[in-house]
């Protein structure tokens, strides 16, 4: 019997090996959970969160998200073939056309940019609201919305109808389902309202403690901004709100114009008193702008001491380069074209020993006869050196150190200009902040004005700083004709919704026209 | 006996002289200096007849042997032989294909009546199955068994380059030459989104462990379980297949030492037709162009060329073992050095294995322990020196008189090639240790208890410096960057397995058992540095860069993570007199990775096998073995990395806040509670057959394989979700085939035999659905080559109803007067690209995947010489010549070279993918041919000695334009032959080895 119980052992023995752990919880050492962060012992967390949808706006510049779809379209950017380079499935001429479909994929990156911008602020607004009480929890609330709004902002004046979301789950929307699209006035009435509500919990201080951060003078900026649509947003103006919210920020005494070369230097940031709102931007820490290896010509980058190569893609139209017809305007200044020299003031030469010249006209149809929208070279069209050039980009993309402007001065003066020129009916009632601006920069003042003046005048302000299009639809000018776009379907003043999005969301209704 | 060095200059090249060539060289020495005189003074004539032991019939073309010697005899028409043997010479060995070798005792007699018994050989052949081993005449799943005289020969480092083209089914593609780089592998056709394509590895019966200790030499059999029926005992890690590796151990009374070495020296067998000097300025005067002045300096650079070289190998393994019949041991030692035909390129592997085996308490305790490891010695190459080489102009030259690099650095995509491997320093090394132990305990008759366990770590050092002249480092100053991560299992299973009789025809086998494991990855740290005042030190001064302030030294650090897998699985088998197979397996397993709400998930299986050779009507036919097969399993797939379940927070960009930086937090991955593995369902049906005592034998088997809950990445709205896509479980796929292996002695004749061997496979897959009730795709547009301006152009589609690898492009139609190609578009208008939309007017235009694989292999015997080679090839797949559109870019050619092929088609557009790209990838290749000679030597120490040579890569018959229209199938855009950063444009390479293979005893 002995060796029966020792067999007993044996199969109890197997058996406790055969039912060990079954224990299959995970814990995650790649990054925190929702369980432990953000936490209210440590309000450095929530302050982490709240820069999140700041630092995500880097990417409104970042190559094929949003400030492309806003350039390329218009009178001021192009990016023309050129022969090898920059064909790319004709996604950018299919921009200048105006005959973009609903799959060109930069609207759907642009369009994610938004929302993911528009879902870090609803979670982060919904988690501070959780929050225990602490002294900076309403200001943090506030900035979010803000930056909200802001996002909102550029979707609605991008798509139009775009469904209004703040919820951070499936769960908490009705019977579960996505939305559809709100009407571009409710998302309109969305962002003022949310503008007013938190106009006075936003910091009001603007030095280097709330620089590159959404302050007060921001909200009332993107107020201006918007009311200043409101035409072509809900159909009926609001010229009183933008004028209110230009006076309280020029009335603040915050703000004054600076050097206009200066102001968009290298070295740009808070000593710069004309900045409202700026995306700060740092190669080391993050930066998207890479706009001199956009749009500079490899062979003349050593007029800039740029020290890698570059691509020289983007140019401005000839038809544009012509509204710079004052001589001592200071903002002739931005581009470059002509021939090349390098900063020591010997020419630039190719390597048959001739000077290279940058040649502002753009030859449609004459180098290659199978694609007219190929110019050949990237020596056609001058460029944009608005910011400066970086003499210390590096890695892979060119990243600069020059932070990028979203709301300056100028563009406060010249909103008060033109909001009263439209409110009473008579351009001239603008002439005053438009000369004002006009003789910051070295221009002649005008003696009259017309609102195709005004329109030029914020071209030669704002070129390269994303508010063309805008411009430009507000004015009435979308329909033009420029370069080889002749389209004039006034449906295209709404990008389309990207076919993606409605992939996702079948309640989406895409736009009219698409 | 001396090798004579002079005969071979690449020999003469060999900069490497370890001690293991001396061993070879004494080796030599040894075996010719004891050459025996034979004496045939004391000889005398024995005489016989050979029959069939079965019918009493004659056999033809038998061989007697001597045995120790290579005095011998082959039958006549009436199995009659006649041959002489010494007075010392007491056995003979009688041997013919198909029955069971015999060994006679000589003694006296002259006249040898010798009956053969058939040799179920293939039956009786033991083939190693999950948890245990079983007998081919019942396995009741598509295993295929490869034996080592069976694998690959010549430079061959890895278990999967040892089984390419020799089992159906298997895809096995390695793109190029790079040593450094593996091969992919895939079974029966493409099965998943974004989870794990590789079979999963079993060695020594050890689930899961690496595959790096193991040494070719080291490898006694691979078995390769293809159907879920044989595979879902596995679960989770199964749906891709099982590939069973069992290595070597000592054996009881045989010690042995071998010793396998090769040389060889390897050779680009293809390069790209890119233009010359004088092509190249030829083509610009007829258009009236030239290169600029700083350009044109009279050279005539092959930049090809330039970046390659002959390289060399070579391969030494020594492996010993010996034991009694209550301890045994195996012990292999194995050194590999294998340069890359680019230069810098090259790998060095060392590996060592020791196992020690006990039987212990009257035979009933079995306990054995593997000791293994490797080091492997990777010095990478950066891809982009190839595209480089191919567009660099050919009129500069690669140095300056003074020694330095030609450069022009503003030139965009312009970077001395040589330049590009020589700046750039780029080393990784990975260890490899892992110990194993089995103990197996008979409790009672026929009830073991089985213990496993496994200790394993990984460690990988990597090592980069990019020097200051360096074509993107210069900027900073240099760049280096060292990392050291850890990874690596521990597991435990147990399992009872009990087997018994039930009366005399009726046996079953039981086993139930529970597996525990434990994986971590990316234990480690990296960091990196910038502005060197000096190269000197390469990476390893990656302390003394003046690291400026804000650089982030730590960029790029990795993740750490683990995953852990619990089993219980059970089977049970039963036989009916060999005759009938019955097996049914159930695997639960629960694997971290999933989510909260399906960790868990049951893998079931049933088979069945009937062996109809050993019926009544056929015993007396020339049917030898048939054998009827089916199986239904489901299997899983859990190859997603851990936590993708979770929502986590982590640091997303620095944003500058009152003078300082600081990092920003946010969600980065929306939660998925539901997600769950992908299961694959397999029904095989299959046969087994053989003709005249399997004198022709093979299989044939048919699959449905399909797959659910396929894990892919889905778009998602953001908001409400955190984050733009989602892991989720969405869509089917479907994969049918058949595959069929067919092996005949063609032809057995005295001093010359034939056997050949072929394997098919033909795969039809389809993507059933890409969608479920919670999300929704049509399509998915995959596939983009990169390339400047081609950015955004897909070439391939998903979409239910074809097949991955879908070419989805534009329809080029012809040219216009001036060359540019025209392309048809949805609305049947023939325009020039500037007109075309995409991707409205792509259109479907043949697939990636092959029709069918096959691989034939052909063994001949001719007294001691023998030969075998393997052909393998695919056919009825296309392939983008992506790398042919990218060197087609007329309207830079003074500034960029040109392909030969683009200079004569004249297109002055910029390159645009469509079908006119799009080739043929068939292809036949004669990959590996060996011919050998065994050393007729005989001496008491010497178990035998051969010698070798070998061709990989001999050569193919293709269509394809291209560098190797061997390119990689195993991906989600199979056919696309792209540049850059992918294993695609390293120079494909023919490589010629000579080894010799020593035995003692």
């Amino acid at each position: 019997m002995k060796t029966t119980s020792i067999h007993k052992v044996y199969f109890l023995f197997a058996l406790g090996l055969l039912m060990s752990c079954t224990d299959l919880t995970e814990l995650n050492r790649s990054g925190l959970g929702e369980d432990v962060f953000p936490s209210s012992s440590n309000l450095d967390s929530y302050q982490a969160l709240v820069l999140r949808p700041v630092g995500h706006f880097r990417n409104f510049i970042a190559n094929q998200r949003f400030w492309i779809i806003l350039e390329a379209s218009t009178d001021e950017c192009v990016v023309p073939t050129r022969g090898g380079g920059w064909g790319d499935a004709n996604r950018w001429r299919d921009m200048h056309f105006h005959e973009w479909n609903v799959n060109h994929p930069t609207f759907n990156q642009a369009w994610n940019f938004s929302y993911e911008g528009i879902n870090q602020c609803n979670n982060i607004v919904k988690t501070l609201e959780a929050a225990p009480e602490f002294e900076e929890k309403n200001s943090f609330i506030a900035q979010t919305r803000a930056m909200r709004a802001f996002y909102y902002f550029w979707l609605m004046d991008a798509f139009g109808n775009v469904p209004l979301l703040t919820a951070t789950s499936i769960e908490e929307l009705p019977n579960g389902e996505l939305p559809g699209n709100n009407a571009r006035a409710e998302v309109y009435d969305f962002v003022v309202s949310e503008l007013e509500a938190i106009e006075n919990e936003l910091p009001d201080i603007n030095d280097v403690t709330t620089y590159g951060l959404p302050t007060k003078w921001f909200g009332l900026a993107l107020q201006a901004k918007v009311k200043m649509n409101a035409e072509v947003y809900r159909g009926s103006p609001d010229y009183e709100g933008t004028i209110a919210a230009c006076d309280k920020i020029i009335n603040s005494g915050q703000f004054a114009y600076s050097d206009y070369r200066e102001m968009f230097d290298v070295g740009n940031g808070p000593q710069v008193e004309e900045i409202i709102f700026a995306m700060v931007n740092d190669a080391q820490q993050g930066s998207q702008l890479n706009f001199a290896v956009r749009f500079i010509p490899s062979s003349t980058k050593d007029a800039f001491n740029i020290p890698r190569g570059t691509w020289g893609g983007h140019s401005t139209l000839p038809e544009f380069l012509n509204k710079f017809d004052d001589p001592n305007d200071v903002r002739n200044g931005q581009w470059q074209f002509g021939p090349q020299f390098l900063p020591s003031g010997d020419p630039i030469v190719d390597g048959n020993g001739n000077q290279i010249v940058v040649d502002p006209d753009l030859p449609w149809g004459e180098a290659n006869d199978a694609n007219p929208f190929d110019v050949g070279s990237d020596l056609f069209g001058a460029n944009s050196v608005k910011y400066t050039p970086d003499p210390t980009v590096a890695g892979c993309c060119g990243y600069q150190d020059n932070d990028y402007i979203i709301f300056r001065y100028a563009d406060i003066v010249l909103m008060r200009g033109e909001a009263l020129a439209k409110q009473g009916g008579d351009p001239n009632l603008g002439l005053r902040d438009v000369n004002d601006l006009r003789q910051a920069r070295g221009a002649e003042p005008f003696a009259s004005l017309t609102l195709d003046l005004i329109l030029d005048e914020r071209g030669r302000e704002f070129a390269f700083e994303h508010w063309r299009r805008n411009d430009l639809i507000r004015f009435g000018k979308w329909e033009d004709s420029w370069g080889l776009k002749t389209n004039s379907d006034p449906t295209r003043r709404l990008f389309p919704i990207p076919q993606a999005q409605i992939d996702a969301n079948p309640r989406l209704q895409q736009n009219p026209g698409y | 006996m001396d090798i004579d060095y002079n005969l071979n200059p690449t020999l003469l090249r060999m900069k490497f002289l370890y001690e293991f060539r001396l061993l070879c060289l004494l080796g030599l020495c040894i075996i010719f200096g004891v050459n025996p005189i034979h004496v045939h003074a004391q000889s005398r004539r024995i005489t016989g007849t050979i029959t069939d032991g079965s019918s009493g019939s004659p056999l033809v073309g038998a061989t007697a042997l001597v045995k120790g010697t290579t005095q011998g005899a082959i039958s006549g028409s009436d199995g009659s032989f006649s041959l002489f043997v010494e007075a010392n010479e007491d056995t003979l060995e009688v041997s013919y294909i198909g029955f069971t070798t015999q060994l006679i005792s000589i003694g006296n007699s002259s006249e040898f009546l010798i009956q053969m018994l058939a040799d179920n050989a293939y039956l009786d052949e033991v083939v190693v199955v999950g948890y245990g081993t079983q007998n081919r005449s019942d396995v009741t799943g598509a295993v295929a068994s490869i034996k080592p005289e069976n694998f690959n020969q010549g430079v061959v480092t890895s278990v999967n380059a040892l089984l390419q083209g020799k089992v159906a089914g298997l895809s096995i593609s390695k793109p190029g030459g790079d040593p450094t780089r593996g091969s992919s592998i895939q079974l029966r056709g493409p099965s998943t989104l974004s989870g794990a394509t590789e079979p999963f590895y079993v060695i020594d019966g050890i689930p899961g462990i690496s595959l790096s200790t193991v040494a070719p030499e080291d490898i006694l059999s691979i078995d390769v379980a293809k159907d879920a029926s044989s595979t879902a005992i596995y679960g989770t890690r199964a749906a891709n297949g099982v590939i069973f590796v069992t290595t070597r151990k000592g054996q009881a009374g045989k010690a042995f030492m071998d010793y396998h070495g090769y040389v060889s020296t390897t050779a680009v067998s293809r390069y790209v037709d890119v233009a010359n000097s004088t092509q190249l300025k030829g083509y610009l005067s007829s258009v009236g162009l030239s290169l600029e002045a700083k350009d044109d300096l009279g050279f005539d650079t092959d930049w090809q060329e330039e970046i390659t070289q002959t390289a060399l190998a070579q391969n030494h393994n020594l492996s010993f073992g010996g034991g009694s019949s209550k301890s045994r041991y195996y012990a292999s030692l194995t050194y590999t050095e294998q340069e890359g035909v680019v230069l810098t390129s090259d790998q060095q592997i060392f590996r060592g294995r020791i196992r020690v085996d006990n039987t212990l308490w009257d035979d009933r305790l079995q306990i054995n322990l593997t000791l293994a490891a490797s080091h492997i010695n990777n010095q990478e190459v950066d891809y982009n020196a190839f595209y480089a080489s191919m567009r660099y102009l050919p009129t500069v030259p690669v140095r300056l008189e003074d020694g330095s690099f030609f450069r022009d650095i503003p030139r965009q995509e312009y970077n001395n090639p040589v330049a590009v491997l020589l700046d750039n320093d780029q080393n990784r090394k990975f260890t490899a240790l892992t110990f194993y132990t089995n103990a197996s305990f008979k409790i009672l008759k026929g009830l073991t208890f089985n213990l496993n366990s496994t200790l394993e770590r990984r460690d990988e050092l990597f090592s980069q410096y990019q020097n200051r002249e360096h074509y993107t480092a210069f900027n900073t100053g240099g760049l280096a960057q060292r990392g050291s991560y850890a990874g690596g299992k521990e597991l435990i299973e147990t399992y009872l397995n009990y087997e018994t009789k039930l009366g005399e025809d009726h046996g079953l086998n039981l086993l139930a058992g529970y597996s525990y494991e434990e994986n971590f990855f990316n234990d480690g740290v990296q960091a990196r540095n910038v502005e060197f005042l000096s190269d000197d030190l390469g990476f390893y001064g990656l302390g003394i860069g003046n690291t400026p302030d804000g650089f982030n030294t730590l960029q790029g650090i990795r993740g750490f993570s683990d995953r852990k897998l619990i089993s219980f699985y059970g089977r049970a088998i039963y036989t009916y007199d060999e005759r009938i197979t019955l097996q049914a397996s159930l695997r639960r397993d629960g694997s971290s990775v999933f989510g909260e709400n399906n960790k868990w998930a049951i893998f079931p299986a049933v088979a069945a096998s009937w062996n109809l050779a050993s019926e009544d009507f056929l015993v007396s036919s020339p049917v030898s073995t048939l054998k009827l097969r089916a199986g239904w399993g489901v299997s899983g797939n859990q190859g997603i990395p851990p936590y993708q379940s979770q929502t986590i927070f982590s640091p997303q960009g620095r944003v500058f806040l009152d003078g300082t930086w600081i990092n920003s937090f946010f969600i980065n991955r929306n939660p998925n509670p539901d997600l769950k593995w992908e299961e694959t369902a397999t029904t095989n049906l299959g046969i087994e057959f053989g003709f005249l005592n399997d004198r022709i034998n093979g299989s044939i088997d048919l699959y449905d394989k399909n797959t659910v809950d396929l894990l892919g990445t889905y778009p998602v709205p953001v908001p409400p979700f955190a984050v733009d896509d989602i892991l989720a479980n969405v869509g089917e796929m479907n994969n049918r085939g058949i595959e069929v292996y067919v092996s005949a002695a063609l032809v057995q004749k005295e001093n010359f035999t034939w056997t050949s061997g072929i394997n098919f496979a033909h795969n039809r897959n389809e993507v059933v659905s890409l969608s479920n009730s919670l999300f929704e795709r049509e399509e998915i547009l995959t596939g983009e080559p990169s390339g400047q301006g081609i950015v955004g152009q897909t070439v391939q589609v998903l979409r239910p109803g074809l097949p991955i690898g879908s070419f989805y492009l534009l329809d080029f139609v012809g040219t216009d007067g001036n060359g540019a190609h025209l392309f048809a578009t949805r609305d049947g208008q023939n325009v020039t690209v500037s007109d075309v939309q995409f991707p409205a007017d792509n259109v479907l235009l043949g697939n990636g995947l092959p029709d069918f694989t096959f691989g034939w292999t052909h063994t001949f015997t001719m007294g001691n010489f023998g030969l075998n080679f393997l052909l393998r090839g695919v056919s009825g797949n296309k392939v983008l010549n992506a790398l042919s559109a990218n060197l087609s870019r007329l309207p830079e050619a003074q500034i960029y070279n040109q392909s030969a092929a683009a200079i004569e088609g004249r297109n002055p557009d910029n390159p645009v993918h469509s079908d006119f790209y799009l080739e043929n990838g068939s292809y036949i290749r004669l990959d590996n041919a060996t011919l050998s000679y065994d050393i007729p030597l005989s001496a008491s120490f010497l178990g035998g000695a051969k010698v070798y040579v070998t061709g990989q890569n001999l050569f193919t018959i293709t269509d394809y334009s291209g560098l190797d229209p061997e390119i990689n199938l195993n991906t989600l855009t199979p056919g696309i032959d792209g540049i850059r950063n992918d294993d695609r444009n390293y120079y494909p390479v023919r490589t010629f080895t000579a080894g010799l293979r020593l035995s003692l005893k």
